[in-house]
């Protein structure tokens, strides 16, 4: 994990200049045309449709079905050499995405074995997006991971078997089989909020996590995702304005993954690329190609220091494709064959590990199956200890709503808030009524 | 022991699969996680890995049949276990579970019912509720022995605590039984019950009656037992006299200093038609009716602590003006409790005004020793259908108050009572008096 | 000291503020306006606006920031401009806020508050009493004082309770009642009802505006010999179980009295308990009192016959006692 130390003020709302989105210096031309500039740091810029068509079955019946149009044979880019990771720290985050696909297909299989209860929710090209974003964070910030994210709960320090036990519903797992998925966290320690099924609220919550420690003297970075379809909710957009107004430490992955379950993005938005959303929420917004680990690291990384420096929220949109179905019982059927195919040559692990072995030679062969074999040994030990943990007993869905008797203590997290207070007294009002 | 294969539940609402290939035989090694059927299900279709490395033992489900999820389709014997014959042993029974402590405490019996007299299988003819039976099984009373004065008859909480307070104290005096209970009541309790004669224990304050209040009671009852009681109502059409009383209103009390109300028109009018109905002016006096010479007329006056009935002496006699000025001083002076005792004695016939609060029409009881008594009711606006000179029907707003009359028919017949009204009917509604 | 129920409150978060430099308060309109009842006026100035902070109009984004913020060991207390708004940020309480300590063990020490309730033709959006919306989600505290010594008591309890805690302020209530509230730091216990009337003959379970409705009942129907018990509940939820008990054990008749709709309402879950609790001590039917099932209508004598008034208690008390 990257550790730096960033002292900095904490700083208050108000008082700032509008439109931050954009550090260039455009100066108004002649007829008054403003211009935003969105920094793009990938190296090839896909440009497909997916729109609706009428296809006709053997039969002569009409079916209607999704089809892409745009050059689907384009050469795969390199990855784009980081500015800040070292050899070191791009091994570390390889590492972190293996560990992630080997514990989304153990998952796969254990739910298909019956061992798995409810559905699985896999990452399947996202693993550079996931684990790249979460090493950028400091040990301090806080994160909160959506269901796809379950590399970055690996980056944070929690073990595979704990999102796995999640998913068998046992005993140990985090929740104690109160819930599944990646639906669960840890304030104590890791510093990370639970997601909840409905997409956006996490954004909002975010933004009061960094509230609470400036409140505290701490100006903290606090990571969430979003998906291209879950963006779409309301709640999205009080969260980020609520950030952008307070002017807190909110850095918000947009993944764009194309597929809102069977939604396609077409359907979703209507503009080029959601990072142009952070000029109307007068923030910065960058585009990053979501299966390069090393654009995804950048552009957390600056984001994370900004937040550090208590210069507010960051919008990245990171650009990739959902591998598979919403979740394992969905084939993606919809989805149009030459997407996955494009989308496969762009295999974030596949690419990584060619950077890493034949373009850097930062791992040798040998050293590089070495590490894949530790992974699944690891991998292996984590499927153990999930699938030996017992089921909870009935009796234990009972209690624990209320926190009662002295479960938690509730004290600030970093220290008493510094409060000034003002000279008035308490007076008493006679002021008006707004409804008589 | 054999590892089973299992049915996976592809989908959270998927219940069933069908085996569309084995990959493997009887008898062939396999690893775990490897590939070892194919399924296809509403959902998806998937390829099923093995849950364990070994032989695979037996196969219970062939290719093309469809199962439920979960069902067992085959099975490994896992490595370090010799294949063993497809037949597998019986499973011994289960060991019966001990109940555990919780289990024992749910199956603990219920504390047998209190002991209730035989007779309490009639408690169910009594109306009662959950506490009254409850205290009838305390004290082990049959309900059937306890009258009830709560609605419809019902045996309220202080009914039954009475009951108790007076048991086997008070015996054979002031007997109450209803009719039903002598028949049915038991042997036992067939000897006639004392009702209760010292107030309940608790519930309530103890008011001693006024005087006033302990007359009307006495009255009220007496007059019920003495009449037979009979109400007829008609509806009188009384636009004419509240114009009139609108017309006159300013000047009446101008000139007579007396405020002009309705109450004179009603008297004058029951005076001319009690003087063309005498019967309705008489007293039934043991085998005689005496026919009252003069007409007294009571007027009802409601106080705030009770009611009474001061009467007009020689209302025959008077003139409307008149008649104002008596109903008026009569009223003062019942308010101002400056009546004399002969003011409220000698009536022949009384007028009482319920619609004084807005009811439409009340059903008065006779003021004794009278045979009959008008009940006045609200005067509202109602759309009544008015015949013209021509025969023309049409609908208007007309001003209207109900009539009542409440009479003897030891005395009054139906058609006499009638015909009264019509005639107090027809003053009203062809009003041609000056009112002063 | 006599204070108005609205200055009970405001003194209360005052308190909590000057006392604990975790409280803090967010909401529209709080800062320098200092509230559209004026509950948080003066408090910026105090405060300052770090602690004191207007927020964009967005009641998700502020029930998720002050959880957010609770999660880091803060007390957010968050203002609703009215409760009817609540429903903008129902998601973010049920199913984020409510479930958060069940499912993976962080408490969330918050507090949302507002002004509810009718009788002052607020109209269908400013009159609404959405208490029960948040009775039926397990997690959350529903509080609803009556008098100013219980606003008091009880906002502090609520700030300084560990589970979110939604604070429902009587707005009919605010300036209207006067009562007297001490000096002295204290807290009303949460989950606990309260007498408000001792009496013998029947028992009245309510709380917020309709103990004041069920008192004026209760003097009316001293003239005609009945002693009305008025249970105030004061917390909604968790419910006082006992105390509808005992209240039914010594009185034996019971009628359920509230402002909102009758179906689905707090005195069908009351007679249930009533039912499991004390069954064999009912001496009558359990009677309701409630609003129409509509929503709450704007011109006056449309609320008028909406909402339930002194009459009616009159009449049910009445009815119930001859039963």
């Amino acid at each position: 994990m990257g550790i730096r130390k960033a002292k900095s003020k904490p700083t208050s709302n108000g008082n700032r200049p509008r439109n931050g989105a954009s550090s260039s210096k455009a100066k108004p031309n002649a007829t008054n045309l403003r211009t935003y500039s969105i920094p793009d740091y990938r190296l090839e810029h896909p440009n497909f449709t997916v729109r609706q068509r009428i296809e006709k079955d053997r039969l002569g019946h009409e079916h209607v079905r999704y089809e892409v149009e745009g050059d689907l044979n384009a050469p795969v880019p390199p990855i784009r050499d980081s500015k800040y990771l070292d050899k070191k720290q791009c091994i570390e985050i390889y590492r972190w995405m293996l560990l992630n696909r080997k514990m989304e297909v153990a998952l796969e299989n254990l739910y298909k074995q019956g061992k798995v209860v409810g559905g699985v929710y896999f990452g399947l090209g996202q693993e550079a997006c996931s684990c790249a974003s979460a090493y950028a964070l400091d040990e301090d910030d806080w994160f909160a991971p959506m269901i796809r994210n379950q590399g970055s709960l690996l980056v944070r320090g929690f073990a595979a078997s704990d999102t796995m036990m999640q998913y068998m519903a046992k005993a140990d797992s985090p929740t104690k089989g109160r819930d599944g998925t990646s639906h669960f966290g840890d304030i104590e320690r890791r510093n990370m909020v639970s997601p909840i099924s409905m997409l956006g609220d996490l954004i909002p919550v975010m933004a009061g996590v960094a509230l609470g420690a400036r409140l505290q003297g701490r100006n903290l970075a606090v990571m969430t995702y979003i998906g291209d379809g879950g963006q779409s909710t309301g709640v999205t957009y009080e969260g980020i304005n609520f950030a952008a107004v307070q002017n807190l430490g909110l850095v918000l992955f947009v993944e764009s993954n194309l597929w809102a379950y069977s939604t396609p993005s077409e359907l979703q938005y209507r503009c080029k690329d959601l990072a142009e959303r952070a000029i109307g929420y007068g923030i910065p917004g960058v585009i990053v190609d979501g299966t390069d680990a090393c654009q995804v690291y950048d552009a957390a990384h600056e984001a994370v220091d900004r937040a550090h420096r208590g210069e507010g929220p960051t919008l990245i949109e990171a650009k990739m494709m959902r591998m598979k179905g919403h979740a394992i019982h969905d084939a993606a059927s919809y989805v149009p064959k030459p997407m996955f195919e494009f989308w496969k040559k762009r295999d974030p692990i596949a690419r990584f590990e060619n950077y890493l072995v034949r373009e850097k030679k930062w791992l040798t062969a040998k050293e590089n199956e070495e590490l894949i074999a530790s992974v699944e040994t690891e991998i292996e030990a984590e499927r153990e200890t999930a699938v030996n943990s017992p089921m909870p007993t009935p009796e234990s869905a009972e209690g624990g709503v209320y926190c009662e008797d002295g479960c938690h203590e509730i004290k600030p997290k970093y220290g008493a808030p510094k409060v000034k207070k003002g000279t008035s007294t308490f007076k008493q009002t006679e002021a008006a009524v707004h409804l008589r | 022991m054999p590892t089973d294969i299992i049915m996976p539940q592809m989908g959270e609402s998927i219940v069933e699969g069908t085996i569309t290939k084995w990959l493997k035989k009887p008898g062939d090694k396999v690893q775990r996680d490897e590939p070892l059927f194919e399924i296809s299900t509403d959902k998806v279709d998937a390829e099923i890995p093995a849950p364990a490395s070994g032989i695979l033992q037996e196969i219970k489900v062939t290719e093309g049949t469809t199962v439920g999820v979960n069902t067992v389709v085959g099975t490994i014997a896992v490595d370090g276990e010799a294949a063993k014959p497809a037949a597998a042993p019986a499973k011994p029974a289960p060991a019966p579970v001990p109940a555990s402590p919780k289990e024992e405490k749910k199956a603990a019996p219920v504390p047998p019912p209190a002991a209730v007299p035989a007779a309490h299988e009639e408690d169910e003819e009594a109306r009662s509720s959950p506490l009254v039976r409850k205290i009838a099984r305390e004290h082990g009373v049959s309900l059937s022995q306890v009258p009830g004065t709560g609605l419809g008859g019902r045996i309220t909480k202080q009914d039954i605590m009475s009951f108790i307070e007076n048991q086997g104290s008070h015996v054979g005096t002031d007997a109450f039984v209803r009719p039903a209970e002598r028949s049915e009541a038991p042997p036992a309790a067939a000897a006639p019950l004392p009702r209760p004669a010292t107030p309940a224990p608790y519930p309530g304050d103890l008011v001693p009656l006024t005087n006033m209040r302990r007359i009307i009671a006495q009255r009220m009852i007496e007059s019920r037992r003495t009449s037979a009681h009979v109400h007829c109502m008609y509806e009188v059409d009384f636009t004419r006299i509240v114009n009139l009383r609108a017309k006159h209103k300013g000047g009446f009390e101008q000139r007579h200093g007396a405020r002009l109300t309705f109450m004179p028109f009603f008297v004058r009018a029951a005076v001319i038609a009690l003087q063309q109905w005498p019967i309705i002016n008489a007293t039934l006096e043991g085998d005689n009716i005496h026919y009252h010479r003069q007409i007294n007329m009571g007027i009802a006056v409601a106080l705030d602590w009770g009611l009474i009935v001061p009467v007009l002496k020689n209302a025959g006699d008077l003139n409307f003006l008149g008649l104002q000025r008596g109903i008026t001083d009569l009223g003062e002076r019942a308010r101002t409790k400056k009546l004399k005792p002969e003011d409220v004695e000698g009536s022949t016939f009384t007028v009482t005004n319920p619609g004084q609060f807005g009811a439409v029409f009340g059903l008065p009881i006779i003021n004794q020793p009278n045979s009959a008594i008008m009940g006045v009711g609200g005067i509202t606006k109602q759309p009544m259908v008015i015949t013209d000179k021509d025969g023309t029907d049409s609908i208007a707003i007309r001003s209207v108050v109900h009539l009542t009359l409440g009479y003897d028919h030891r005395l009054i017949d139906g058609a006499v009572a009638d015909q009264f009204m019509a005639l107090v009917k027809k003053n009203l509604e062809t009003w041609t008096e000056e009112v002063g | 000291m006599q204070l108005t129920y609205l200055e009970a409150i405001r003194q209360g978060i005052w308190e909590e503020m000057d006392r604990d430099p975790t409280v803090f308060c967010l909401g529209e309109d709080i800062g320098i306006y200092g509230g559209a009842f004026k509950v948080t006026d003066g408090f910026i100035d105090r405060f300052g606006a770090e602690r004191v902070i207007d927020t964009p109009i967005a009641e998700s984004a502020i029930v998720g920031a002050a959880f957010g913020a609770s999660l880091t060991g803060m007390r957010p207390v968050a203002e609703f401009q009215f409760m009817d708004f609540i429903g903008c940020a129902f998601n973010q309480i049920s199913n984020m806020v409510a479930k958060t300590h069940y499912l993976w063990g962080a408490p969330a020490p918050l507090v949302l508050r507002g002004p509810s309730g009718g009788y002052v033709h607020g109209g269908p959006f400013h009159s609404q009493n959405p208490e029960m919306w948040f009775v039926h989600n397990p997690g959350l505290k529903v509080i609803c004082p009556a008098t100013p010594y219980d606003a008091k008591g009880l906002i502090k309890a609520a700030i300084r309770d560990n589970n979110p805690c939604i604070f429902f302020e009587h707005k009919y209530l605010y300036r209207r009642i006067k009562g007297e509230v001490p000096a002295e730091d204290y807290v009303v216990p949460i989950g606990k009802a309260n007498i408000a009337r001792e009496g013998r003959d029947l028992s009245i379970i309510t709380y917020a505006a309709m103990v004041h409705t069920a008192l004026e009942a209760a003097e009316i129907l001293k003239n005609d010999g009945i002693d009305l018990e008025i249970l105030d509940l004061r917390t909604v939820s968790p419910l006082d179980r006992e105390a509808i008990a005992q209240t039914v054990k010594k009185t034996n008749k019971v009628i359920i009295l509230h402002e909102h709709s009758r179906t689905g309402g707090l005195a069908g879950e009351i007679a249930a308990i009533i039912n499991e609790e004390a069954f064999d001590d009912l001496d009558g039917p359990v009677v309701r009192i409630a609003g129409l099932d509509s929503p709450v209508p704007f011109s006056p004598p449309q609320e008028h016959h909406y909402l339930p008034k002194v009459e009616d208690v009159v009449r049910e008390a009445r009815r119930l006692k001859a039963y």
